[in-house]
């Protein structure tokens, strides 16, 4: 200890506000763990998809509609082994539904390996690879591996979870980064100025805030013109969905700003001459960002389900395209619920990365206020 | 108007206003104004300290805050020494409210601020060298290596260690941060700090302190300061001249101890007579005032004092006492000055 405290003094370590915050972020296990979920999802989903699936987005099998594959833990001749495997499945036709099914076979058992060269594809569309992290034998033409089942087309559903995420958890950053810019900067200018900017502003946000969000949603998404390519229905879908949250950070940031501004150290920088823009952003605006990466935190959620919601109504994403929602598509249909369960899995992962969100939010939340309640 | 003074004024300020517009109703209409600094005239000579003093809300801090075009100022002049707009290069009086925004700006390196509040007055998200430099920076003399170096001879001037400029405000002291505050303002080699109660946050043993340390840059590098309180042995202790303001207007205006000696008005002596003293022997004669201080929205009609004052006569309460210079260099606001005779300390 006092070892420590000599160490300490003889660095002179400064605490930035930052690292303040850090230090008390560590300090709340549920927002680490919120933290590390969502970094996985971003780095799984996001950057390393074409990696981490074992197929590729539309790679169609001629399993169709096959049950998931539990892993069993056993070798050939039914013995426990540490190396997990799946079995092979047989396609068999049910005489009462007359429904093709798929029964597990003992016989075919196919080990998981890692780093399996599989079909092709690009790393963040740069870098041509062949390896997946994990999958069956490939010289074996018959050995296959869904985790999650696959779908009508005999796609790998776990796969397709995977590529997904990328365009659901992109809408909530994208969507963020144009309600940051559009919130952040009218709100400041609207509690900085006051007086009939702020009325002017205050009354654009109340226009958009009053519209009831369902519906404009719907609204709009119907209104993007069918012969976009894809992409760009993406974008606007994007640029929609912000449109409707910008207004609530906007109003957060001007009561923030209103207080801030009456505070000594505004009223010193005005005293030496300091521009507005030079108080708006160097002084004004540092103080309003932990409250708006929380608020920006839990508002992602929000946009997640809503892409979701709209994409399952057919309003949103549509095929090729490929998010959460559009997964859910296929389970618009008592019929799909009855037959092929396995087609409702996405809803936990859009569960859990939901859920991990306001883990990691309410956590900053608390760390962000690093001088209170310690 | 004044004959312009000669004797080396810096800052010479006539009758200077500021009006606050109450506002209410549905259409937010004015419906009066709170007279918070009404037709105040002060000077401040080269390298001396005027104290101005006065019971809270009685308009120093917006009185300052008005001459430094924080607020805009509903009349009066006030006119600054600099030789910054003159073709000679000899000083001359500059109109501070005939400034626009960028000739103010250069105004504004003579001229800094002190603030009461030692936590609010630096922001909490900048270090101490960003915070020291920021007033070079905005004046376009804050680049390159040498700003360290002068960011640590100003800390180091006001008695803190150069390693300290890396940390932020919250690891400091309330004296401290007075301290860097002092830095800040001394940035740019003002020729006036405006002191806006820079020790009343402070406590007893560290207002010692930093007024010492004060009074050593004052001399060190030839200040003047308008230094701004409610504390009158602060005052005593730090200021040449003193100015006594009562509802937004100076009552008194004297060198200091003939002012604290011989005050002239019966608001000074009330004041004056309420100073402590650390005698326990000492029996208090104390003035006490009737009443409550005026309402500056609504004052009364005459003198603004005269329904507290002991030595108010009919004409107190009908005519305005005019603000003028009994003695050399001694200004009253006070139809009955000659008359009375008041105590002092």
């Amino acid at each position: 200890m006092a070892e420590q405290n000599g160490a300490a003094e003889k660095e002179q370590i400064s605490q930035s506000y930052w690292s303040l915050v850090w230090w008390k972020f560590k300090k709340s296990k549920t927002a680490v763990i919120g933290g590390i979920v969502v970094i996985a999802f971003y780095l799984f989903c996001g950057l390393l998809a074409e990696f981490v699936a074992p197929y590729t987005l539309q790679q169609q099998t001629e399993y169709l509609e096959a049950r998931p594959q539990p892993i069993v833990f056993k070798n050939k001749e039914g013995n426990f082994s540490l190396r997990p495997a799946v079995y092979g499945l047989d396609e068999e036709i049910d005489m009462a539904t007359r429904k093709r099914t798929y029964v597990v076979n003992k016989e075919n058992i196919y080990p998981l390996r890692l780093f399996v060269r599989a079909e092709p594809y690009k790393l963040f569309g740069l870098i041509p690879m062949k390896i997946h992290f994990f999958g069956v034998n490939p010289d074996n033409s018959d050995a296959h591996v869904f985790l999650f089942g696959t779908d009508r087309l005999g796609r790998d559903i776990f796969s397709r979870i995977i590529y997904g995420g990328r365009l659901s958890l992109l809408v909530g950053l994208i969507g963020q980064a144009l309600t940051l810019i559009l919130g952040l900067s009218l709100g400041v200018i609207s509690g900085y100025y006051g007086g009939s900017v702020d009325i002017l502003v205050q009354r654009l946000t109340e226009f958009v805030t009053a519209f009831p969000r369902e519906p404009l949603f719907m609204a709009l998404a119907a209104a993007i013109p069918p012969k976009w390519s894809p992409i760009a229905v993406y974008f606007m879908l994007t640029l929609i969905l912000a449109f409707v949250q910008w207004g609530g950070l906007a109003r957060q940031v001007r009561s923030l700003i209103l207080s801030l501004r009456e505070q000594e150290y505004v009223l010193a920088a005005t005293s030496f001459g300091a521009s507005d823009s030079r108080i708006m952003f160097r002084h004004l605006m540092p103080g309003t960002m932990s409250h708006v990466i929380v608020i920006l935190t839990l508002m992602i959620p929000s946009m997640i389900l809503s892409e979701t919601a709209l994409s399952w109504l057919g309003l949103g994403l549509r095929p090729p395209l490929t998010s959460w929602g559009v997964l859910l598509q296929e389970v618009g249909s008592v019929r799909a619920i009855r037959f092929a369960p396995w087609l409702l899995i996405p809803v936990p992962f859009v569960l859990l990365a939901i859920l991990s969100f306001n883990m990691l939010g309410d956590g900053l939340r608390d760390a962000l206020d690093p001088y209170g309640g310690r | 108007m004044v004959e312009q003074r000669s004797d080396n004024i810096i800052l010479d300020v006539r009758g200077l206003k500021k009006y606050f517009p109450i506002r209410s109703g549905f259409f937010r209409q004015v419906t009066g104004h709170v007279k918070a600094v009404d037709d105040v005239s002060f000077y401040v000579r080269e390298g001396e300290t005027l104290g101005l003093v006065g019971e809270s809300g009685c308009g120093k801090t917006t009185a300052s805050r008005t001459v430094m075009r924080l607020y805009d100022p509903t009349g009066g002049d006030a006119f600054f020494k600099t030789e910054k707009f003159s073709a000679s290069g000899e000083p001359e009086m500059v109109n501070l409210f005939e400034l626009d925004k960028e000739q103010m700006k250069v105004i504004r390196r003579d001229i800094s601020m002190i603030f009461q509040d030692p936590v609010n007055s630096l922001n909490p998200r900048m270090s101490v060298f960003d915070i020291v430099a920021e007033p070079m920076v905005i004046h376009g003399m804050g680049a390159g290596p040498e700003t360290e170096e002068t960011v640590i001879s100003l800390l180091e001037r006001v008695g803190l260690r150069p390693e300290h400029i890396r940390r932020y405000p919250h690891e400091f002291s309330g004296g401290q941060r007075q301290r860097i505050g002092l830095a800040r303002a001394l940035s740019l080699h003002p020729k006036l700090i405006f002191c806006d109660e820079p020790v009343s946050a402070l406590d007893v043993s560290i207002q010692a302190q930093t007024l010492n340390l004060m009074q050593d840059l004052q001399s060190d590098f030839d200040l003047a300061y308008l230094f701004v309180a409610h504390d009158l042995s602060v005052v005593q202790h730090i200021s040449d001249r003193v100015a006594v303001m009562y509802v937004g207007k100076i009552a008194e205006m004297a060198e200091s101890n003939e002012l604290y000696n011989n005050p002239l008005h019966p608001y000074t002596e009330a004041l004056m007579t309420a100073v402590p003293k650390p005698d326990p022997k000492y029996q208090s004669e104390r003035v006490i005032m009737q009443g409550d201080v005026a309402d500056p929205s609504n004052p009364p009609p005459g003198c603004y004092f005269h329904p507290r004052c002991k030595y108010a006569k009919d004409i107190c309460s009908q005519q305005e006492p005019e603000f003028r210079e009994l003695r050399p260099d001694h200004f009253v606001a006070c139809h009955r000055a000659e008359e009375l005779d008041l105590r002092g300390v």
